[in-house]
């Protein structure tokens, strides 16, 4: 009756015809639907880096680590692990009577599998591999353990096998079907299995009783790539999706507005800052740059650019990232302090500081507007230089070719700050064109060899503490990660790193 | 007739080889694919070498750009950086889809502008003919992005009548037509109007007139097939733009189309998938203006008997 | 329309009667009236001839009569147009339903107009547009339709009728076409034919032709015809009655001879006096200037004197032209290879002498346009020899190359086209000036601007003026002062007078040769208007086909004529006097084209002289070669 209503209103008789169609707008009870933005075009864990394929895949594939939205880290199909002769070898416990979705046995033969191919020839081919590098060789003790012979130590190991290139994969399986076939029609233990992959329109997959954490309580899960934001709130408001993955901050009212959805804003993996130039122009000097920190109302821009969606920050990471320091606080703004260091500095007024940032990043453009703004008010001369992305991230930067501030945007979806902190402050990093500190190098190589947890959390404050204090770069903000969901949604834990579990989740 | 076809042949091979020199040549000058499959991550040079040998990025330029022409004359046009899927195939999914939609929305304008254009040209200068060149105004003055965002928000969000995106059924075709062909027809009425006014103002019109022919049968026998003639050559020429303007409706459509392949291939620096997709529409484009120049020939005489 | 208005008009009385008829056009209150309260009437199987100047409302009646004024935005504001069709009760068009209307034209009221490439549908064969006219009023279906079109192609003398059918109007010459219009109009044998200057578009020849088809259908058919034109020589060869109109009303009525011998109103008296007739100088050896009579204040005045133009010097000639050939390529093959050529201009010599007028007649392609477009430099010739003033063109440099675009000047045929419409007519005149570096003084440039528009009988405040605020021959006389601008010693004139009213050509011809006589100018007079030659030019030279077939004195060509196709030009002359028996010449046969195959190359005629200075091309030859 509804519709026949809604087609009187809008007097459009052709219309009419449609009308059975439209009813299928609403989900299928027991169906779940997400949106991504991009497909990433094969299902192999080695071959992306791309989160869109983690918020799918993490339901078909397990890692021997796991780790849910709270961020712990937890046994997955290694049920236990143990550092052997002084950390070079870390043996994992393996659970029993697992299966793949195929039927294939999950065994130590597996773990090996997945290894060597992760770090063979094949993983040479994909992005994944160089985070594994660490890694010399995994070795078979017996069918149900397996070690780990490590050719360096990596204390961010354990975390990265709860994802990505970590994957297990089944090697009969790939073995008898081939790489190619492995593509496009993904088997993994995961508590979802594969049904149809259409590229670049969906991919969908139902659920897998037998697995091992239980069966999920949904029926059916499906991906759909919604490369526009405007298409994906759209497709939520008319129900039509469960979950929006790509909600610009602009576009968060709608959904709040929308009675059928929620809004969900936490903490996510990306960080902020303008990095600063400390080998030529005014920021050559620490107390210019601290005076910029200082002269840049962080919380006014939080609240005005990002309409509240991201966190103020002291160090190039989020709360939720391992070295993060409660302790460490942010500088509070402060323009006429920072007016009289920049005179103490002997700043002419009108110097010059150019701002480099990635020209098809809308938000950031008005942020680095707004700060510009700021630093107008401290009497300095700023400008905006927009670069093409790969320009600014391939030549720009690590050529050393950028302006008084550069754009940095980081998130790693590990949530450890030895990751970011190593490849941006390490001296011949790609992401380091200026500084060559013996001090910090020193630092965050000492953190890269430790595998207690608390002394290296103890040097990562310690790395976090010395770049404030160096004012290697102006914290600007941790964006919130972003999802519009539909209310028929039960139980859905919003993970940081939008690797979605579905296995409690359950539709009205 | 045959010679004239034969030498526009000539001409398409031609253009279409240079649009892939120019595609193949210039998105090797925007980033390196291996840097944008690797991410900003922790990737040594290494890592970054042994993904451009598998990529075969590793070779000479004019090696792989033969390579990608050998291939074009078998049909493979190599295979996707991202995830390794051919990309015959995934031309063979987004082609029709485009084209379905390309050619709904020029058929849906055709049939709109060209009894309105007609009318405003036959009420020139009095209300009807206002009113038609006003709305089209209007029409025209929409950028089509935002067009197609309000009829989501009606059609699907208010109204609950049409799905807000993808390609499931003919309803789907609705919105994503409609807006292209809005956005023609603005432009298509003027245009029947103008070529019908001059059509008009001939004086066989007025031998047509004056022997005794209805006003219906002066209208669409001799002044439409007359009138038609410019615009059979401007929807040709429209067609070209037709296929840019629905880069931007299939993204907001969500629409599985060729736009959205090329557009995505283009932010990941996709390179065979550039390139075939960017050869297979230069191929359509040429061809398209190929039939244009074959009816141009059936509608005006002058050209076919010359 | 409201309701019809039958009324009854007994046997006997005229087939047509228009009865105060006014037309306007635009809105009520700036409403332009065409046609002021104008009346006539066509006796059936006669032929009225409607006469007039441009804006004289003659088109527009002829339009009013089957209301297609509806369709140009005009309006018959009061009057009748009483119409006696073959069956049923007299109607009145004027206020006839659509559908009487409809059943009316092409059926009982046909028309053909004025510009025969234009007439047809270029979309649709011949055939079916013929056949349209038969299925909608006789009811045939089509096949009965095209055997009947067949037939009356046929009828207007069109060879090969049946292949015609299937042919495109643009395969067609301009003749052809009208002819085919003929058929059209005739097709159901309508019992009126209005013919809107039917002829004013064509060549002489194929003019004659055309209105020997008229009139020999209209004595067939007993067919009505009202004949509108400009052109009295046509109006003496085919009219039974004349209307003259002038300014949108009839200002004389009467039978064709009344009128030539005793015209009554001053205007008519003013038109007949400014039409050129041929043979009117006969005897005499040199061009005369002779009075014109313009309407003043309503008033006939004569203006203008007599003057023989004894001006040319033949001591030694200003130009000389040595067997000017120029060819353009036209078809090609696939691979750019050149099939065809139009052969424009063949070998042609003549000289002109200064203070001389030498005219080229002849038809469409023949090449005499082509040769004036040579010499002013916008063609280069493919052979030949050009000397002016003795130096040879071709071996000029390219400085004396632009002193020579300033010795030889051009008049155009379309005033209009040739004046920049955003520019005042001062700033045209001045162009050349300032161009050609004669004066650098803006006052001394404007003195000489005024100068020259007073010396073309145009007054000094027009040179803030722009083109649109002229008439048609107001235009054509800025086009001559800025021909003269640069002082030239040569002037071609294309065509200059042609597009011009007659009582406005008549005095654009005068103030031409009074500038000649001024100035001693030497004109080169590029035309088909033999009547116009005959009054201006001191020589002769007749084209054919590329090639001059004969060249003399004015009064050697037009008074012994000796080659075929002089004779044939001269014959085809509708001759402005009614009382002159109207014979009926035999002229047949299309002009042929200048386009040859690649490698046949035409065969160039020898010349002999028949009395000293008038030579005439050897027949055999061109027969020949033309083969």
């Amino acid at each position: 009756m509804r519709f026949s209503r809604n087609l009187k209103a809008f007097g459009f008789a052709a219309a009419a015809a449609l009308a059975p169609l439209a009813a299928t707008g609403a989900q299928a009870a027991g169906t779940v639907t997400v949106a991504v933005a991009l497909d990433p075009g094969s299902w192999d864990p080695i071959d992306t880096f791309i989160v869109d394929w983690a918020s799918a895949a993490t339901n078909i594939f397990d890692g021997l680590t796991s780790r849910g939205p709270d961020m712990k880290l937890k046994p997955g199909l290694a049920t236990s692990w143990e550092f052997l002769d002084n950390n070079s070898r870390i043996r994992f416990k393996l659970r029993e009577n697992v299966k793949f979705h195929n039927g294939e046995p999950f065994n130590a033969a597996a773990v090996k599998f997945t290894f060597d191919r992760l770090l063979g020839e094949e993983g040479k081919k994909g992005p994944q591999q160089s985070n594994y590098n660490a890694i010399e060789r995994v070795e078979v003790v017996d069918d149900n353990t397996v070690d780990f012979i490590m050719k360096q130590p990596d204390p961010v190991l354990l975390t990265k096998l709860a994802g990505y290139g970590g994957m297990i994969v089944p090697p009969k399986y790939i073995q008898e079907k081939g790489d190619e076939y492995f593509n496009t029609h993904p088997v993994g233990t995961g508590p979802f299995k594969f049904v149809e992959y259409n590229p670049k329109i969906s991919l969908s997959l139902e659920a897998f009783p037998e697995h091992w954490g239980g069966a999920p309580k949904i029926d059916k899960l499906v991906f759909r790539m919604i490369a526009e934001a405007n298409t994906q709130i759209a497709e939520l408001q008319a129900g039509r999706i469960d979950i929006a993955t790509l909600i610009p901050f602009g576009l968060a009212p709608t959904v709040e507005k929308s009675s059928n959805l929620n809004l969900v804003s936490i903490t996510g993996p990306t960080t902020v800052a303008l990095r600063l130039n400390t080998k030529n122009g005014i920021t050559k000097d620490v107390n210019v740059r601290k005076a910029m920190i200082m002269g840049i109302d962080r919380d006014a821009i939080i609240k005005a650019v990002l309409l509240g969606h991201a966190k103020p920050i002291a160090s190039f990471q989020a709360d939720l990232s391992f070295g993060y320091d409660p302790n460490l606080k942010p500088v509070p703004f402060d323009l006429a302090k920072a007016k009289q260091i920049l005179k103490d500095a002997g700043v002419p007024a009108g110097a010059p500081v150019k701002i480099d940032f990635r020209g098809n990043d809308a938000t950031f453009r008005e942020v680095a507007q707004a700060a510009a703004g700021y630093l107008q008010a401290l009497g300095l001369k700023p400008s905006l230089q927009p670069y093409e992305t790969p320009v600014l991230l391939n030549d720009i930067i690590p050529n050393g070719k950028t302006g008084e501030a550069w754009h940095n945007a980081w998130g790693g979806w590990t949530f450890d700050y030895d990751n970011t902190a190593y490849l941006m402050y390490h001296s011949g990093e790609k992401w380091n064109p200026y500084d060559n500190d013996p001090k910090l190098n020193t630092l965050l190589e000492k953190q890269r060899s430790i595998y207690d947890v608390k002394e290296r959390e103890k040097i990562l404050h310690e790395i976090g503490r010395y770049v404030a204090d160096q004012a290697l770069e102006i914290p600007l903000y941790n964006q919130n990660t972003i999802y519009g969901v539909n209310k028929r949604l039960q139980n859905f834990d919003p993970p940081a790193d939008r690797r979605f579990r579905f296995t409690d989740v359950t539709v009205n | 007739m045959a010679g004239f076809i034969l030498k526009r042949l000539l001409q398409a091979i031609f253009v279409v080889l240079a649009v892939t020199l120019i595609v193949s040549f210039a998105i090797r000058l925007s980033g390196d694919p291996a840097i944008m499959l690797t991410g900003a991550g922790s990737v040594t040079e290494q890592d970054l070498q042994n993904i451009r040998k598998a990529l075969g990025l590793d070779r000479p330029f004019a090696v792989q750009y033969l390579g990608f022409l050998k291939g074009i004359f078998v049909g493979d046009f190599g295979r996707s950086f991202m995830g390794g899927t051919p990309v015959s195939l995934l031309i063979s999914k987004a082609l029709p889809a485009t084209l379905l939609l390309a050619f709904t929305s020029l058929l849906t304008s055709i049939v709109l502008s060209v009894p309105l254009g007609i009318y405003a040209a036959v009420n020139r200068g009095r209300w009807p003919d206002q009113l038609v060149r006003v709305i089209s105004l209007v029409g025209l003055s929409f950028p089509n992005f935002w067009l197609a965002i309000m009829m989501v928000l009606f059609f699907s969000i208010t109204l609950g009548l049409l799905p807000p995106s993808g390609m499931e059924g003919p309803e789907s075709f609705i919105m994503p037509a409609l807006t292209m062909a809005i956005i023609l027809t603005a432009t298509n009425v003027r245009l029947v109007r103008t070529s019908m006014l001059e059509t008009l103002s001939q004086q066989y019109i007025m031998v047509a007139r004056s022997k005794g022919l209805k006003d219906r049968v002066v209208l669409y026998k001799h002044a439409l097939r007359n009138s038609a003639i410019p615009l059979v050559t401007y929807i040709g020429l429209q067609f070209g733009g037709l296929i840019g303007g629905i880069v931007i409706v299939e993204r907001v459509f969500n629409w599985p189309g060729m736009g959205t392949l090329a557009f995505d291939a283009i932010s990941a620096r996709d390179y065979p998938v550039l390139q075939g997709s960017i050869t297979v529409l230069a191929l359509f484009i040429v061809l398209i203006n190929l039939l244009v120049d074959i009816a141009y020939g059936l509608i005006d005489p002058r050209i076919r008997t010359e | 329309m409201s309701g019809e208005t039958v009324k009854h008009v007994p046997v006997g009385e005229p087939l047509l009667s228009v009865r105060s008829l006014s037309v306007e056009f635009g809105s009520a209150e700036g409403a332009f009236r065409a046609v002021k309260n104008v009346s006539f009437d066509v006796q059936p199987g006669k032929t009225l001839a409607v006469v007039g100047e441009s804006g004289s409302g003659k088109s527009v009646t002829s339009l009013a009569i089957m209301r297609l004024t509806d369709y140009t935005g005009g309006r018959i504001s009061s009057g009748e147009v009483l119409f006696r069709p073959s069956k049923g009760q007299a109607l009145d068009l004027v206020h006839a339903a659509d559908t009487s209307l409809r059943s009316i034209r092409g059926n009982e009221i046909a028309m053909i107009f004025q510009e025969p490439m234009t007439s047809l549908n270029p979309v649709f064969t011949v055939g079916n547009q013929i056949a349209e006219t038969l299925v909608l009023h006789e009811g045939l279906s089509a096949r009965e339709a095209l055997a009947r079109a067949e037939a009356l192609l046929e009828k207007v003398r069109l060879p090969d009728a049946k292949k015609l059918l299937d042919r495109y109007p643009h395969q067609l010459s301009g003749g052809m076409r009208q002819r085919v219009m003929i058929a059209m109009a005739l097709a159901c044998n309508p019992k009126l034919l209005i013919a809107d200057e039917p002829t004013t578009a064509l060549d002489v020849t194929i003019q004659a032709q055309i209105l020997n088809i008229i009139r020999d259908l209209q004595q067939e058919m007993g067919t009505a015809v009202i004949f509108i034109t400009h052109d009295m020589g046509v109006v003496a060869e085919m009219a039974d009655d004349v209307v003259v109109m002038w300014k949108g009303e009839k200002v004389e009525e009467a039978p064709v001879r009344e009128i030539f011998a005793a015209p009554k109103h001053p205007y008519t008296r003013a038109l007949l006096s400014a039409v050129p007739r041929l043979g009117s100088m006969t005897g005499q050896p040199l061009p005369k200037r002779t009075p014109v009579i313009v309407i003043e204040d309503g008033a006939p005045k004569e203006v203008g004197e007599t003057h023989v133009q004894d001006t040319a010097d033949y001591a030694k000639p200003i130009l000389q032209v040595d067997k000017m050939t120029t060819r353009f390529d036209v078809g090609k093959t696939f691979f750019g290879r050149v099939t065809h050529r139009v052969h424009a201009v063949e070998e042609v010599s003549f000289d002109i002498y200064p203070g001389e007028t030498l005219a080229l007649v002849g038809e469409s392609g023949s090449g005499k346009s082509t040769i004036g477009r040579t010499l002013q430099q916008l063609i280069e010739p493919t052979g030949g020899t050009v000397r002016f003033d003795g130096h040879d063109m071709g071996s000029m440099s390219s400085a004396e190359r632009r002193r020579l675009k300033q010795e030889i000047q051009y008049i155009f045929q379309d005033p209009f086209a040739s004046l920049d419409p955003r520019h005042t007519i001062g700033f045209s005149v001045a162009e050349p000036i300032v161009v050609h570096n004669l004066l650098q003084d803006r006052k001394a440039i404007d003195r000489r601007v005024q100068e020259l528009l007073d010396q073309v009988g145009l007054l000094p405040q027009h040179a803030k003026r722009y083109p649109h605020e002229f008439s048609g021959g107001q235009r054509q006389r800025v086009c001559i002062a800025r021909a003269l601008a640069s002082n030239p010693k040569l002037i071609i004139a294309d065509e200059s007078v042609s597009a011009l009213d007659v009582s406005i050509q008549a005095q654009i011809v005068n103030l031409l040769m009074e500038l000649q006589q001024q100035k001693d100018l030497s004109y080169l007079f590029i035309t088909h208007d033999m009547a116009v030659v005959e009054k201006i030019s001191h020589r002769v030279a007749v084209m054919y086909l590329g090639q001059i077939v004969e060249i003399g004195t004015r009064q050697a060509v037009f008074e012994n004529p000796q080659h075929s196709y002089t004779r044939k030009l001269l014959a085809a002359v509708p001759i402005a006097d009614p009382a002159r028996e109207r014979a009926k010449r035999l002229i047949e046969g299309e002009i042929p084209s200048a386009v040859r195959p690649v490698g046949q190359e035409p065969l160039i005629h020898r010349m002999r002289e028949v009395e000293p200075g008038h030579w005439v091309a050897i027949e055999a030859d061109l027969l020949r070669g033309a083969a």
